[in-house]
Order: C-alpha cells, then structure tokens, then sequence
C-alpha cells in the first residue's frame, strides 16, 4: 500500500532524468552566477578597492617606506626629515590612493589606461626652500636643484607606493589587447553576464517547476539539491582559492602588493563563506519545506 | 518523529545536492590537474613582471 502511495507521488524515471539534468545545469548556472558577480565586484567594485586600498595596515606600510625613504635623502642633502615628514600627511596618501583605484576603475570600466597619477609635491618644495640647514648645505646654487631631486625622489616613492606596478607594461599589455578586440564593449558585455546567467537561473528554476508537475516535495527537493550543489562547489572554490595563496605570489614580487592582495583575498573569503552559509540556508529551507507538502500529498 | 522525518529529508536532499555538485567537482577538479599548474605558473610570472618590487 506504502509502495503504491510512493509510486504515485513520484515523477516518472524519465521526468525525474530529466529533472536531474534541469538542475545540473542549474547548479552551473548558478555557480557561474555567483563566480561572475564576484570576479565583477573584483573588477569593478569602487568601493572595494578604495577599502583595500585606504586600509590602515597598507597605509601604516606606505608612510614606513616613505619614511625610510625621506630620512635616506635628509642624510643625503641635510634638511629636516621632520618638517618634510608633515608635507606628507595620511590625507595625502589617502587622496594618491583614491587616485590609484580611479586609475583602475577607468581602466575597467573604458578599456582604456590613463596617466598614472602624479604628485606634484610643491609643498615638499616649499618647505625645503624654508629650511635654513638644507640651503646652508647646498654649494654653488645647486639649492634648487638638489630640492627638485629630493622631491622627484619622494614623489618617485610615493607613486611606486600607491601604484607599485609597471606602467608602460601594462599600457602596451592594454594597447596589444585593444588592437585585436573592442575592450570596451568586452567590458560592457562582462558587466552584463552575471545579470544574464541570473536570468538562465530562473528560466532553470521555472523549468523545475514545470517539469516536477505540481508536486511542491519533488521541486523543492530538486531546487534544494540545485542550490545545495552550487553552496558545495563554492565552498570548494573558496577553499581551493585559499590554497592558491595569491598573496604570497604576490608578496615574492613585492611586499606592499602583497598586502593589499592578502586584504582583497580576506574579503573575498569572508564573501564567499556568507555566500557559501546563504546557500546552504536556502537548501535546507527547501528540503525541509518540502518535507511537510510530502507528507499532505500522501495523505491526499 | 518529525525530527527523525526532517532528518531523512535533510540527508536525501543533501545526497542529491552531492551528487549534483560530483560532475562538475570531477570536471573542474580534471582541468585543475591538467592546467592548473600551467595557470598559476603564469599568473606568478605575470606578476613578477608587471610588479615593481
């Protein structure tokens, strides 16, 4: 009798194949959602990398190479580190950081690289031309001279700092790239997937429905083990992502970038685990939802 | 016996989910194998040129 009621409530072999491939092809399509909108944020997501890049640890590192680099020359050309040291406030650093992701984010969003930013450092300037020790140590006139060496040798660092990657590389790099394709309308279309593959999801999501023929236990069942698969496979895309150990490559090259990279994975992580658990969430939600329609449908 | 009921449906839902997510962990987990190496080999030179130490 047990066996007739299951029979009953459960889709054909075929329907249930089918099913089953329906949300295969739903738990790529949501894992390529959720990888795409975070590779976008990646790309794209101002605020993300103004975090990353204001962020106190990145800051407390810049002002130390800064500094090291500011009493170097102060030996050098004897002048006040100190005096110059308070040109060179954290609201400057902040503002050449913000100028390094506007850097970027024009580079995302037109396809196209812009001048890296520049610090004039006309107040470092100043402030030497004030130093009495500083002009009392330069021979022969060479006072000007020696001023715009040490403030091209800051403005120099604090570049580097801010934007430590190879300008006119990246520049032929883009220009290469945008001789053989339209990058700008790539990037405009690769703005647009996430939204398009969300749209694949619920044209998937609706399919479920159709094919589970009003049997609430069997679509949800199905739309659980869908969502279900996806939250595994990002749990393991953040885990394999962890592995990579992007910032330890980085840190080989340089130490500052790095950092940042190691904060931007950090996040990164945190996102993904809250995706993960959301994911996870909304599985058990549908398994145990469904539970209650299955046992009515049997009582029907 | 509703917690037993929730249970069995949470454990058949998660084995579906499981067996859903297999494909795809084979396949991806096959092109790690293949090119994975390759992948990160690249993305570590890529680095190591375009950023200034």
């Amino acid at each position: 009798m047990k066996g007739k009621h299951e029979k009953a409530g459960s889709p054909a072999a075929v329907v249930r194949a089918s099913l089953w491939m329906v949300s295969l092809l739903l738990v790529i399509v949501l894992l390529g959602t959720l990888l795409g909108g975070i590779v976008l944020q990646l790309i794209s997501d101002q605020r993300l990398h103004e975090r990353v890049a204001t962020d106190a640890e990145v800051l407390q590192e810049q002002e130390a190479r800064l500094e090291k680099t500011i009493d170097r020359l102060a030996e050098e050309y004897s002048f006040d580190a100190r005096r110059v040291r308070e040109e060179l406030s954290r609201d400057t650093l902040i503002s050449m950081n913000q100028q390094a992701v506007n850097w970027w984010m024009n580079l995302a969003r037109s396809g196209k690289a812009a001048e890296i930013p520049q610090w004039d450092g006309d107040q470092i300037w100043n402030a030497l031309m004030e130093d009495e020790a500083f002009l009392a140590a330069q021979e022969g006139g060479l006072a000007r001279k020696n001023a715009s060496d040490v403030v091209y040798a800051i403005s120099n660092t604090l570049t580097r700092q801010v934007f430590p990657l190879r300008e006119e590389l990246l520049t032929e790099g883009i220009d290469f790239l945008g001789r053989r394709i339209d990058l700008g309308s790539v990037l405009l279309d690769l703005r647009k997937l996430p939204l398009l593959l969300g749209i694949c999801s619920l044209a998937l999501i609706g399919l479920i429905v159709l094919l589970s023929g009003g049997r609430r236990a069997v679509r949800n069942r199905f739309l659980g083990g869908a969502v279900g698969g996806a939250g595994i496979l990002l749990a393991l895309g953040v885990a394999a992502f962890r592995l990579i150990n992007l910032s330890g490559m980085a840190g080989e090259a340089s130490r500052r970038f790095g950092l940042q990279i190691r904060i931007l994975e950090r996040m990164v992580t945190i996102e993904g685990l809250v995706l993960v658990a959301l994911l996870a969430g909304a599985a058990c939600f549908c398994f145990l939802s469904g539970r209650g329609r299955e046992k009515d449908g049997r009582h029907a | 016996m509703n917690t037993e009921r929730g249970q069995h449906s949470l454990g058949r839902g998660w084995l579906l989910a499981l067996s859903l997510a297999l494909p795809v962990m084979l396949l991806l987990g096959f092109a790690v194998l293949r090119w994975g190496k390759l992948f990160l080999n690249l993305i570590h030179v890529l680095m190591k040129l375009v950023v200034i130490a």
